[in-house]
């Protein structure tokens, strides 16, 4: 409390132009405290939408999970009861990012001195992805009147798992960015007062850390759904009474082995970035460890421990994070090369057959083995598979991990 | 000198810091792989065992084992399992002497966790034990109930209440099956006459007759 007075204080009493903002918009208080809670209110709305993603995310793999089980299912199942909260609050969230966002365009535009506040796109991506997110709703019951039971893929899942993904990628663009508009802002309020950028460092009450694990928040749901995207056309739960939208098996295969490891690398690689980005250029071991940790924490909770049979691999589930804490190591310790950044990208890449079991089973079962997979077999079909299918799969996985870390780094590189 | 002494230390530093932690990755690397890939599988697939289900009917239990048409008779069936806990355990129940199941055959209460099925003449079934891998048209009615899954020990029943149309020998073939099915322990009965799936089945029937 002390140092929001203070600075409160300190911005006051430094405001030359002080301009009185009214609900109806016709002035507008000119002082960078207004203008920096409100951004941190949209920073909220953010937050709101990828928390709000990350719950439904886990609440739908959790569901896929007890449908494989074939547990009873009702309205109010705990899967669904966390992938309507997390809808719900991503509803909060959009509205609240909406709101926020059309207070401090009226600001800025009444302004004029500072444009390009670079909201547009995370806002217009929260909202469409909200709006699929709730038209997904109506649309599946629309679907399972139609068409009875639905199976993995099908129009409705497609849209909500589209939806996740759009609104997650909003929600990041949504949290980088606010960072980067209070940090300017702040960096220009100091221009102006003492032409003094290093007095700035020395006032900036922006916890950095705060901001790294904001964007832990914000890329973890965008990995999730992406990964959910992966397994509708991979997986073969698509093939129900009136349509069969399952995928040639091998070619299903080829579909997992080329997204996966590029997924966990571009993902991984991206968040060092940005964190990189957001605080400075100093690199911090951790963010990468932390999200991969999470990331696995998601997938035991919500794939595994609600399969009996799958609990006394989750050691075996658990060695995942050596790759991860490596790649972390890799490219928070080690120099920033080219070199560095592409084995990190390589090891992810090469532990996607670990890192999305079991799941994964479903996929190379019906290319390999094609044996009845019963919750109680999945274990041993995947163990025996491993033997069989990983030494053809490492190369292409390091591959395609590598290609992952290349792409993260161009796109940021050119972001920039 | 003291400068470029200093600078040449913080470079050796900094490069024995880098080649130490390689070092330390490819044997980090070295052990995970090895251990998921060669030591964890070997050691589960060595120490897991088969799952062994042994699916029985307990009991069968007719109301009568003589009806005038016209009249119901009801028939309860009690099913456990006393082997490991299975990922399903389906019991069935089929109907040779009708056409289709309307109005003649009732579900009047059962405990599964899952809702019951019927299966009408020309619907897809399993056969053989391999459930739905080896599908076949169905030349008669059946009701089909199961528990995902039916832990070691656990009770389940259904009762019917059938309502005859005709005079006769009124036939019910009963069977109870674990998937995943791995052996002769997962199916009840174990031998004996088997029925259009290929499958072993226990016969109950009631003598339907004129007033």
């Amino acid at each position: 409390m002390k140092k929001i007075f203070s600075f409160r204080r300190r911005v006051f009493d430094n405001n030359t132009e002080n301009h009185q903002y009214s609900k109806n918009h016709s002035t507008v208080i000119e002082d960078p405290y207004f203008y920096k809670r409100l951004i941190n209110r949209y920073l909220v709305g953010c937050i709101l939408v990828s928390f709000g993603i990350l719950l439904a995310e886990s609440g739908g793999s959790w569901d896929i999970t007890n449908h494989l089980l074939n547990k009873p299912e009702t309205f109010f199942s705990p899967p669904h009861v966390i992938l309507y909260s997390g809808i719900g609050l991503s509803l909060v969230g959009a509205t609240i990012m909406f709101l926020y966002w059309r207070s401090s365009s009226i600001y800025i535009s009444t302004r004029k001195k500072e444009k390009n506040l670079e909201l547009d796109l995370s806002i217009k991506l929260v909202i469409s992805g909200v709006s699929m997110l709730i038209l997904a709703g109506p649309l599946d019951f629309s679907w399972h009147s139609a068409f009875g039971l639905d199976g993995l893929l099908s129009p409705p899942h497609l849209t909500l798992t589209i939806g996740m993904l759009a609104g997650s990628i909003g929600a990041l663009i949504g949290i980088t960015s606010s960072y980067f508009v209070i940090l300017n802002n702040s960096i220009s309020q100091e221009k102006r007062q003492d032409n003094n950028i290093d007095k700035f460092k020395n006032n900036e009450k922006i916890p950095l850390s705060l901001y790294t694990t904001l964007t832990i928040i914000g890329i973890l749901p965008i990995w999730m759904s992406s990964s959910g995207l992966t397994y509708m056309f991979s997986l073969p739960f698509s093939d129900t009474e009136y349509y069969n939208f399952n995928l040639e098996p091998t070619t299903a295969a080829i579909i997992a082995t080329l997204t996966f490891p590029f997924l966990i690398s571009f993902i991984l690689v991206s968040l060092l970035r940005l964190v990189v980005e957001i605080s400075n250029k100093k690199r911090k071991f951790g963010a990468i460890s932390l999200t991969g940790s999470i990331f696995m924490i998601i997938t035991i909770v919500t794939m595994i421990i609600p399969n009996k049979s799958l609990l006394s691999t989750i050691p075996f589930y658990v060695l995942n994070i050596i790759p991860i804490i490596i790649a972390d190591i890799f490219l928070s310790k080690l120099p920033l090369k080219r070199v560095y950044i592409y084995t990190s990208g390589g090891i992810l890449g090469s532990s996607f057959f670990m890192l999305y079991y079991p799941m994964i089973t479903h996929i190379y079962n019906e290319v390999v083995t094609n044996q009845p997979l019963w919750p109680s077999l999945t274990a041993p079909i995947y163990f025996e598979m491993i033997f069989q299918i990983y030494p053809l799969l490492a190369v292409p996985a390091i591959g395609v991990g590598i290609l992952g870390a290349i792409v993260s780094s161009r796109l940021i590189n050119r972001k920039n | 000198m003291n400068f470029d002494y200093s600078k040449r230390s913080n470079n050796i530093i900094r490069v024995n810091t880098t080649i130490v932690l390689i070092v330390l990755a490819a044997i980090s690397l070295i052990i995970y792989y090895s251990l998921s890939i060669l030591y964890i599988p070997q050691l589960y697939l060595s120490f897991s065992s088969e799952v062994k289900s042994q699916p029985v009917i307990t009991g069968a239990k007719l109301s009568n084992s003589k009806v005038i048409l016209g009249e119901s008779f009801d028939l309860t069936i009690t099913t456990r399992n006393n082997g490991d806990t299975a990922d399903m355990q389906v019991v069935s129940l089929s109907f040779p002497n009708i056409t289709s199941i309307d109005s003649i055959v009732k579900i009047s209460d059962y405990n599964f966790t899952q809702k019951p099925v019927f299966i009408e003449v020309g619907d897809d079934v399993g056969s053989e034990y391999y459930g739905f891998d080896k599908v076949i048209k169905a030349p008669y009615p059946s009701i089909e109930a199961n528990s995902r899954p039916w832990h070691t020990g656990d009770y389940y029943q259904i009762s019917i209440d059938v309502k005859p149309t005709s005079v006769g020998r009124f036939v019910i073939f009963l069977k109870t099956i674990a998937l995943p099915h791995i052996n002769e322990l997962d199916h009840y009965p174990r031998f004996g006459i088997k029925d259009y799936q290929g499958e072993f089945i226990a016969v109950s029937s009631v003598d339907v007759v004129n007033k």
